[in-house]
């Protein structure tokens, strides 16, 4: 115990960028390398999904295009399925499963949406968007078209839940430019007097959709009938979905690039309302529009209502919308100490997340510009971007990039960012793509000694989904309590481990786990030991695992 | 035209010292327009330097405010005078549209400098002067070749570039201005206005890099040169500096308490930095020297909303939307305002407002 407090109190987390020696051999591509067009700039996502069952977390990488490729109409790029071998590699499967995809990839999001007990994928293209269905035995099938969810257009982020609570995943996907590359291609613009490609603005923005599923394998497009199709086609790059009002069903918000974002209130009868503007979430604090990204969802300041943080464009700041309660938020960017160390970066993949296990949800945000010329000079911003870590003190937000890994300081031109404890060793590590490079595993070294947690696998069940998609799961401690949902396509063209983590700080017993699940009915555990992973059947009993079942340890990192 | 109509003629420095006088090395002030205080300018005596003036009518800077409305002095044209036999007549038409030109009758004045300049076309000063005159008539483009062929005629003077940048900033030609302010340091790297222009002009257009470069320049040179430290305070904020900037901004305001300006983005920086009590020492003083100033009301409501205040936010709120009823921000922060003291009605309406501007 002695120990794990002065770990706690020195805060000794190191992120180390382990993607070379877990055999991550990923070269992402994406278009000219003086990005001459906006499509150049926009790939890709990474998701985390157990895809086949043994209780490892797999990685699943999304590449680009090439020009070429794209005026062919044959993909010379591959994204790629990496099987975590349970020992800190990984095995590229791609061709065996079937995913490689076939289009210049954006955004991808893992849920099992027909309830069959495997994760399934979805991905956003340039070009028509494909879903893959796992057939459970290692290998998917592409069955976009047969579902009716190939919508065929610049599709950049794809998020699941259950909107109308009939127990099927739904589908929300935000759509970028309605853009044709050759025309794209013949216009330059100017950023800061340097000649750089054109886009968004002076674009037609892109319609988003909403997919209902129908619980049969197919999906009926419901953007019109909802009422999510009311807003104007804007440029949407980021989407998530999460109970914002706190009425039990699922609120969307999406991010959209230098227009207002919406802010889609679920008004539980099938139908939602952007209800953004009042809600203070379409705008900065002076009612800017801001160039929206990725997006975290979490209750920050554990006041049991989710808060929002949406990343931007260079020469502007993150936004941290903190909720006032009631569904109505403030944008407490500044206040929080998150406004002015974001400026100069530019922010795509993001989550909340506890790295150092102390019950305060942190804050990461993968950064890179779009422009490569900006290194033409030094105006304050560069194209290779260090990483953000923020460390949530309880009392706001604290930038501790400089000390949690030399890794973290690499630049990149960092895209999508996935959260999920690979390595079942009790913290939370993360994995982030980028643009016309390798991509990054960072490991968490230390989170897990420097406080105690738990991890939740939620599996639903009645009339629930399986994933538990949208589930509530509340812990109490002797000092505090908080509250954390259950996401299926978060961060930036991402998606994260749908386990629940929740550090406890020096807290070694959960007193009291509620959990409300997707479909309203609300389950209570009582004294759960820290440091151990749980399963939750719904309405049945809580399996308990040790921790790192099946997982790669470092010697002598785990409590 | 009308805006050049009734300015009142600062100092000139020196009176005769100018004639004849070349470019010297010390930048010294001007005080205009009884600012404190306020307005200053930092001129160069016996230079062409001294046009730099038209800094105030042509592009004041922020900091300063817009009070100061000056006309051009030409107070340092016959340093541009060449070593060279000058037509009696010339002489006395020059003479005689300088004063015009300082008691703003810039038609007569530019009669008269047109017929100094019909005695000797070679003449750098008579250029320079009618160049001026035409500039202050709206003829931008003829001003601009006037001050060309002073140049020509005397392209060592750097007072000449500096007065041509300004000319062809009015003439909305940014890039140009940029060379000739440039030239101007080049030749004369203590030209302090020139800097303060390049130093502005790279701000505007986001090269902050070079922005600091010209603005710490000024600073290293003459660290009391007015609104050098708000300057680049601004630049700091743009790099995600707060600290800095704050430092540069209590500089500001140490130097100059009656900045307004300063004032107000201290306040608005210790807000954002949630040092709310200080921030509204400093809102309430800029609000005492300069009450209309756009954003001071907005960034005071929100001072007070973080007080805890929401009556007083509320109050200050309503003023930035009547002295400036197109601020779309202030009625987004009524809105927010409205709605969180439970007015959804009120905050609907200026949520329309709001969108109206916006539109």
């Amino acid at each position: 115990m002695w120990l794990l407090t002065l770990f706690w109190l020195a805060g000794q987390v190191q992120f180390t960028d382990v993607a070379s020696q877990a055999g991550l051999d990923f070269q992402h591509v994406s278009g000219s390398r003086d990005k001459a067009a906006l499509l150049d700039t926009m790939s890709g996502g990474v998701a985390w999904i157990d895809y086949d069952g043994d209780g490892n977390l797999d990685l699943y990488l999304v590449n680009g295009g090439t020009w070429q490729g794209q005026r062919s109409g044959n993909r010379d790029l591959s994204n790629a399925l990496f099987r975590n071998q349970g020992d800190g590699t990984f095995k590229n499967v791609t061709a065996q499963a079937g995913v490689a995809g076939e289009h210049w990839g954006m955004g991808t999001a893992a849920a099992d949406y027909d309830n069959d007990g495997d994760p399934d994928l979805y991905l956003c293209n340039y070009g028509p968007n494909q879903l893959f269905r796992n057939n459970g035995d290692g290998t998917f099938s592409d069955v976009a078209k047969a579902a009716g969810v190939d919508h065929a257009g610049w599709g950049s982020s794809a998020s699941w839940a259950d909107y109308d609570g009939d127990g099927n995943l739904d589908l929300y996907v935000a759509n970028y430019v309605d853009y044709d590359l050759e025309e794209a291609h013949q216009r330059t613009c100017s950023y800061r007097a340097l000649k750089v490609h054109c886009g968004p603005k002076g674009m037609k923005g892109a319609a988003d959709i909403l997919y209902r599923n129908n619980g049969d394998g197919t999906f009926s497009d419901v953007t019109a009938s909802s009422g999510v199709g009311a807003v104007p086609p804007s440029f949407g790059l980021g989407a998530i979905w999460g109970d914002t009002d706190g009425d039990g069903d699922a609120d969307l918000y999406v991010a959209n690039d230098s227009m207002a974002n919406f802010h889609f209130v679920n008004q539980g009868d099938g139908t939602f309302q952007d209800m953004a503007l009042m809600k203070g979430t379409a705008f900065s604090e002076d009612g800017n529009p801001q160039a929206g990204m990725g997006i975290a969802l979490g209750d920050y300041d554990r006041d049991s209502d989710v808060d929002l943080y949406v990343t931007h464009f260079s020469d502007d700041y993150n936004t941290l919308y903190r909720n006032q309660g009631k569904g109505l938020y403030r944008d407490q960017s500044y206040g929080s100490g998150l406004a002015f160390s974001s400026r100069q970066m530019l922010g795509w993949g993001t989550q909340f997340f506890d790295y150092d296990n102390d019950g305060w949800l942190d804050l990461f945000v993968a950064n890179g510009h779009v422009y490569p010329q900006v290194d033409e000079f030094a105006i304050g911003t560069r194209y290779l971007q260090p990483k953000l870590l923020y460390r949530n003190t309880g009392d706001g937000f604290e930038n501790v990039t400089g000390s949690a890994g030399a890794d973290l300081l690499v630049p990149s031109a960092s895209r999508g960012a996935a959260f999920a404890d690979y390595d079942n060793d009790g913290d939370i590590d993360i994995a982030v793509n980028n643009l016309d490079g390798r991509p990054q595993l960072f490991q968490n070294q230390g989170g897990s000694q420097t406080g105690h947690w738990i991890s939740l696998h939620l599996r639903g069940s009645g009339d629930s989904n399986r994933d538990a998609v949208g589930a509530q799961a509340t812990v109490h401690t002797a000092s505090y309590r908080q509250s954390q949902q259950v996401q299926a396509g978060v961060s930036f063209q991402s998606s994260s481990d749908l386990r629940l983590h929740f550090g406890l700080g020096p807290h070694e017993t959960v007193d009291k786990l509620t959990v409300r699940w997707p479909d309203g009915r609300v389950q209570e555990f009582e004294d759960l030991s820290a440091n151990r992973f749980y399963h939750l059947h719904q309405g049945g009993e809580i399996e308990v695992r040790k921790e790192a079942e099946g997982g790669s340890r470092l010697p002598g990192r785990n409590p | 035209m009308n805006q050049l109509r009734g300015v009142n003629l600062i100092a000139v420095p020196g009176g005769t010292s100018l004639v004849g006088g070349g470019p010297r090395r010390k930048a010294w002030a001007v005080a205009q327009h009884g600012h404190d205080g306020s307005t200053q300018r930092w001129i160069r005596p016996g230079s062409v330097a001294a046009l730099g003036l038209l800094i105030a009518f042509l592009a004041p800077p922020p900091v300063l405010g817009s009070a100061g409305m000056k006309a051009p002095q030409p107070a340092g044209l016959f340093s541009a005078q060449q070593q060279r036999s000058v037509s009696q007549r010339g002489e006395s038409y020059y003479k005689l549209a300088l004063e015009q030109f300082r008691q703003n009758q810039f038609r007569q004045a530019s009669r008269l400098a047109q017929m100094a300049l019909s005695e000797d076309q070679e003449n750098a000063s008579y250029h320079h002067l009618y160049g001026l005159t035409l500039a202050a008539l709206d003829q931008g483009q003829e001003a601009v070749g006037h001050l060309r062929s002073a140049i020509q005629l005397d392209e060592g003077n750097p007072g000449l570039y500096n007065d041509l940048g300004v000319v062809l900033l009015r003439s909305q030609r940014p890039q140009e201005a940029l060379q000739a302010f440039t030239k101007a340091v080049e030749l004369d790297p203590d030209y302090l206005t020139a800097h303060l222009y390049l130093g502005r002009l790279y701000h505007n257009a986001s090269r902050s890099d070079l922005a600091l470069e010209h603005f710490q320049a000024i600073a290293n040179r003459d660290p009391r040169f007015p609104g050098v430290h708000y300057h680049l305070a601004k630049v700091y904020l743009n790099n995600g500096q707060p600290e800095q900037a704050r430092q540069s901004l209590r500089s500001e305001v140490r130097l100059y308490p009656q900045n307004a300006q300063a004032r107000m983005e201290l306040g608005e920086l210790l807000e954002q930095q949630g040092e709310t009590d200080e921030a509204l020492t400093h809102l309430l003083t800029a609000k005492q020297l300069q009450p209309e100033m756009p954003r001071l009301h907005l960034v005071l409501a929100k001072t007070y909303r973080d007080l805890g205040r929401m009556e007083e936010a509320l109050e200050a709120g309503l003023e930035e939307a009547r002295l400036h009823p197109k601020d779309a921000a202030a009625h987004y922060l009524l809105a927010q305002l409205y709605r969180d003291l439970g007015q959804v009605d009120k905050a609907a309406e200026e949520l329309k407002k709001f969108q109206q501007l916006r539109n």
